[in-house]
């Protein structure tokens, strides 16, 4: 069944493509499919601080991996058959789950799961849109499992967390062995699978502001069908606008799937930025993010498409931002 | 590799066992303990076969590492039935014929189990949901979510 259905083929068929250039033997998961190896490791920790995870991991070096949910990691060992020395389980980590909102911040610990954000009291009235893609990932199993540090940290460019956080302009939280620095979350992803995570750090945590009064945003995902399948295409955006001129104060727009990473539509935001939003102005934004987009074609769907789409659901958010703010008694 | 002695409770039975470090908890069930009512497809979280509820929460066994387990409570649909007498989630399997070749219907029945657990009126969208995570090869659902509405109304009556 996961044969002819690759789950993280967006960014695989980014990977498979780079792992092809450095000379390797590319490895063609459906013919190989007979090859497909039990994943292994010798030792399973579950931690109890993020001290003692980092410790291990730093002992470990490269011969580890963290899991949390293990929806992500275990699939991939298991299509890319490699085995490690040790997993590192931080599930167990008290706290590390909590949702808090304190001071206008709202702190999400890494190892809250999708099912824990989509029915949290503090994200539907303060960050809705998290929410909502939360209760559009995968599975109720996977969203039971799975958490919001391990669809960050597996850095798939489809990463359905990633577009919402990026509007809110989120911090990650990260431990290390030389204790915690802060990094914005877009400048925490460095490509397909990747971050700027050293092999040793940890996420412990993201931090949001909790949405303006004045603002509205939203969150829209393009899948082929409603369960268990990646976006081919996400879009969130943020809009705040002055309600007497109707110009556009605020506009940030997060998408998810269009890009070796979830990126933010920049050009489009500032075209937008001061300007009357009508049907001229959303079209034109809308088109500028068409051109900020890179997709690439895999199974799932053609480049075209997925631009196309980019435009259709920039469009439509915007005008759903739009419907909401004027349904708001500010 | 060292084995290390987890604790579960197993359908309210008190178990515990050596595993390997890299042993899955689907495994586990069915070749350490038996308990093959828990079936395995994709191993890879696609399929919901390997549905238990484990601590309240309905997860898929083939991506569970039996260690991550420790100390869990686990419900797999061998522990549906009490006393000899079905759960009315599978009387009502039965009744709708709601089973072909039966593959998918443990996680069904758990998936069906959770989501009553948690929800006792679920409209018919939210049952939809409800078993969105499991696929059925051969039923196309329909019987499945009549035979999930009339143990809802039995289970709350
Ligand atoms: C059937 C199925 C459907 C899915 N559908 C979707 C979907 O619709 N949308 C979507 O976005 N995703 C989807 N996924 C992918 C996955 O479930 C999510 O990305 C999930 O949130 C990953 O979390 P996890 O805890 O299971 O990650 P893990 O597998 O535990 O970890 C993933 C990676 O991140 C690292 N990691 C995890 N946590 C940390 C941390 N705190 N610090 C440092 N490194 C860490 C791990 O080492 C690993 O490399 C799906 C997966 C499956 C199997
Ligand atoms: S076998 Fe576990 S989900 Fe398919
Ligand atoms: S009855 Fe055959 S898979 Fe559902």
């Amino acid at each position: 069944m996961g044969v002819g259905w690759p789950r993280n083929d967006v960014s695989q068929a980014v990977l498979k493509r780079k792992t092809f250039q450095k000379g390797k033997v590319m490895r063609d998961p459906v013919s190989k499919s007979h090859l497909w190896k039990k994943p292994c490791w010798e030792k399973y920790f579950r931690v109890k601080t993020p001290g003692e995870a980092v410790q291990i991991l730093e002992e470990l070096q490269g011969e580890s991996r963290v899991i949390a949910g293990g929806t992500d990691l275990l699939a991939r060992m298991r299509q890319e058959g490699f085995g490690v020395k040790a997993l590192v389980d931080i599930t167990c980590i008290p706290g590390l789950g909590e949702i808090r909102s304190e001071d206008g911040l709202i702190r999400l610990g890494a190892v809250a799961t999708p099912k824990d954000l989509s029915q949290s009291s503090v994200l539907r009235e303060k960050a809705f849109c998290l929410a909502q893609a939360a209760s559009q990932i995968g599975t109720p199993q996977i969203r039971n499992l799975g958490t919001l540090g391990g669809n960050l940290c597996n850095a798939s460019p489809a990463a359905d967390l990633a577009p919402p956080l990026l509007i809110f302009e989120a911090k990650a939280k990260i431990a290390g062995g030389k204790g915690e620095r802060e990094v914005p979350l877009d400048s925490f992803f460095t490509g397909p699978g990747q971050t700027v995570l050293n092999p040793s750090e940890i996420l412990k945590e993201i931090i949001i502001p909790e949405l303006r009064l004045d603002a509205s945003a939203t969150f829209l995902k393009l899948g082929r069908r409603k369960a268990a399948d990646l976006a081919l295409v996400s879009v969130a955006v943020l809009l705040a606008m002055d309600r007497k001129e109707r110009t556009c104060q605020l506009i940030r727009i997060g998408l998810g799937s269009v890009a070796p990473t979830p990126i933010r539509a920049k050009q489009a935001e500032a075209f937008l930025i001061g300007r009357r939003l009508d049907d001229r102005s959303i079209q034109e934004a809308a088109q500028s993010a068409m051109r900020e987009s890179q997709p690439i074609s895999d199974v799932r769907a053609s480049s075209q498409y997925r631009r196309e789409m980019v435009g259709v659901m920039v469009e439509r958010a915007i005008r759903k931002c739009l419907e909401q703010l004027e349904g708001k008694d500010v | 590799m060292s084995k290390s002695v987890i604790q579960m409770e197993v359908n309210g039975r008190s178990v515990s066992l050596e595993v390997e470090p890299d042993e899955m908890l689907v495994d586990v069930l069915r070749e350490r303990m038996g308990l093959t009512g828990t079936k395995v497809g994709c191993r890879e979280g696609e399929c919901g076969v390997c549905s238990v509820i484990l601590n309240g929460k309905l997860v898929p066994s083939c991506l569970i590492p039996a260690m991550k387990a420790d100390g869990g409570k686990i419900l797999t649909v061998e522990g549906l039935e009490k006393d000899g007498e079905l759960h009315p989630l599978q009387k009502e399997f039965l009744n709708k014929a709601a089973i072909q070749c039966g593959f998918c219907t443990p996680g069904m029945l758990l998936s069906a189990k959770a989501l009553l657990d948690e929800n006792p009126e679920p409209t018919l969208n939210e049952i939809k949901i409800g078993i969105s995570g499991v696929l059925c090869r051969c039923t196309g659902y329909r019987k499945i979510i009549q035979a999930i509405e009339s143990a809802a109304k039995s289970v709350r009556s």
